[in-house]
């Protein structure tokens, strides 16, 4: 199968393209809280990567796209040009959460994917990966605090990922054991996410209008003031600072 | 040429599709009001969230729709700014990537320019050079155009847009959103004579507007009051008059001091049946053309934008001049948006 994979998700930028034979990628990271950068850089990779392979979109099976959890303008970026170049060249699409795409870069083992969500949590879940077989997961991603992961996780089991960085005192804290087998790993790349569109197969695809986003973190105006039934609002200034 | 424009930049989720010989084709919009009125204003995540959920649908529906009889679109503009960074970035990613794998022009286009062009989407559209009053929830500004996008800035809001005082004032008054037709409608039956209220800043010279001050005093006159039914009326009259008698005293400024024969008027306030009324009366008196755009067309919309991509990409010289300021160009990768971005400077 020739997947093309986008992950715009984290600070990390990246596009593969990957076939049965072989699997080119073009990678680039962001400075912290850069995510829109990625709008300069993603459309020119996906150029790169489709002209050294040869390939034009129309010779594809799927585009697979990292649904996040991660920075929710850089999801959005991802879901966004991979729905435009699917939806243009008449292909499926593949989802692929990130915590998933962290995971799929280890061999074999337990693994516990975390990712800096700021305001003091991580996204993350837990996974298995077999002898390099597509992760499977034994907890679905969540955003939590580091300190209170809302499963056990064993001594043998690796952990990865940006959250590690930022919050890894405070993970190892709560999980209550530090053996567990810290890795470098620190975002996700697009050649573990065809990999995994890979493992995945044309059967998880879906039309890229069906395509969702995986914010994970939805409560994101809790602090803002609700206003009671009945009351109208104002719109923001925002919109008129553009001179 | 037949052009895709989508428009993203604040809570309207607006796709169109223009071709220049045969008009606008078809067009769709999808508001974000109902979301974000529980909160008090417009959310700029969820606004985002919205859009990527309900634009690709959109575009596909217009793209199916069988008066789009075209098998292939021949570019795709959507809004690059100004307005929100993470809304206006969901309709460049897609858009520009649409383009990309349609192997077609892609354009970025100033949000302020689709509202100063809508007229042209009508059947007896202005020649240049004209006078353009854009008056809208989030801006309040007097332009002269020269010509094909050649844009002098007379005068802007130094405070609240106008749209933006008529939401506010509505509020006050218990009035529905968005606040202008409720202004409209509750002021028909208002009393012309009970209330008159201060035109900001037309004492002195100057084509810069103010509104935060005339939101004020109705908030004044409506807490001395007890708020019936025929005061509401009354106040709601007295603050539109105000309102329209104010923009009507700029562009006649305006309109002497350029020497402009024509007007345009355009942006969400620009549906206000009086302020129509009013700016129509000037003109007839000074041998203007007024020109605006039907009520649908006055609010965010793609075909708009549409139309704008389609007129930088054909007006000769425009395309090679957004190249040479390093603006976003026509055929490269990079997406770029820009929240703040003055119409004198695309």
């Amino acid at each position: 199968m020739k997947i093309l994979a986008i992950d715009t998700a984290t600070e990390a930028c990246s596009v593969a393209l990957s076939t049965a034979q072989e699997i080119i990628q073009k990678y680039d990271i962001q400075s912290i809280g850069q995510p829109a950068a990625h709008s300069r850089l993603v459309l020119q990779m996906v150029e790169d990567v489709l002209q050294k392979s040869n390939f034009r979109l129309g010779n594809l099976d799927a585009i697979a796209v990292n649904t996040g959890p991660g920075s929710f303008t850089g999801v959005r970026i991802g879901l966004g040009v991979a729905q435009g170049l699917a939806y243009g060249a008449d292909l499926p699409v593949i989802g692929v959460c990130s915590l998933a795409v962290l995971a799929a870069s280890i061999e074999s083992g337990v693994v516990l994917p975390a990712i800096d969500a700021r305001m003091n949590q991580v996204y993350c879940g837990l996974y298995e990966v077999v002898k390099s077989s597509k992760p499977i997961q034994l907890y679905h991603p969540v955003v939590v605090n580091p300190g209170s992961m809302p499963f056990p996780v064993n001594k043998s089991a690796c952990g990865l990922g940006s959250g590690w960085d930022v919050y890894g005192d405070a993970i190892i804290a709560g999980i209550g054991h530090n053996e567990i087998n810290r890795l470098s790993v620190r975002y996700p790349e697009a050649k573990y996410l065809a990999k995994v569109a890979q493992q995945s197969g044309l059967e998880s695809a879906v039309a890229p209008m069906q395509l969702q986003a995986t914010y994970v973190r939805n409560n994101i105006v809790e602090s803002r003031k609700r206003l009671p039934p009945g009351t109208r609002p104002v719109r923001h200034a925002d919109h008129a600072r553009g001179h | 040429m037949r052009i895709l424009g989508i428009e993203t930049s604040c809570d309207d989720t607006g796709a169109a599709i223009y071709d220049s010989h045969q008009g606008l084709i078809v067009h769709q919009l999808a508001s974000q009001v109902d979301l974000h009125q529980q909160y008090g204003g417009v959310v700029p995540e969820l606004a985002a969230r919205d859009h990527i959920r309900v634009l690709l649908p959109l575009i596909d529906s217009l793209v199916r729709d069988p008066l789009n009889d075209a098998k292939k679109l021949d570019a795709v503009a959507y809004t690059a700014g100004p307005g929100l960074v993470g809304a206006l970035l969901v309709g460049a990613s897609l858009g520009k990537s649409l383009a990309q794998s349609w192997g077609v022009p892609a354009i970025g286009v100033h949000h302020m320019e689709g509202h100063l062009l809508s007229p042209m989407l009508e059947d007896n559209p202005p020649e240049f050079p004209f006078l353009a009053l854009l008056v809208s929830g989030g801006h309040t500004l007097l332009v002269d155009v020269e010509a094909a996008g050649h844009y002098k800035i007379l005068g802007q809001s130094v405070d609240d847009a106008a749209g933006e005082a008529f939401d506010k004032t509505a509020k006050l008054l218990g009035l529905d959103y968005p606040g202008g037709p409720a202004i409209a409608k509750a002021a028909i039956n208002g009393d012309a004579n009970r209330f008159t209220f201060p035109r900001p800043m037309t004492n002195r010279p100057g084509l810069d507007f103010s509104f935060s001050g005339l939101k004020t005093h109705t908030l004044i006159t409506a807490q001395k009051h007890q708020l019936d039914e025929q005061t509401i009326a009354d106040i709601a009259l007295a603050f539109e008059l105000a309102v329209v008698d104010t923009l009507k005293i700029k562009c006649s400024r305006a309109l002497s001091q350029t020497m402009r024969k024509r007007l345009v008027v355009a942006g969400g306030v620009g549906a206000n049946q009086r302020l129509r009324a009013t700016l129509q009366k000037l003109a007839d008196q000074n041998n203007v053309r007024l020109f605006y755009p039907r009520a649908e067309f006055c609010t965010d919309n793609g075909a708009m934008i549409a139309y704008a991509g389609y007129f930088r990409l054909t007006t000769e010289g425009l395309a090679n001049r957004r190249l040479a300021t390093g603006k976003p160009a026509v055929n490269d990768y990079a997406f770029d948006v820009h929240p703040r971005w003055s119409l004198e400077d695309i």
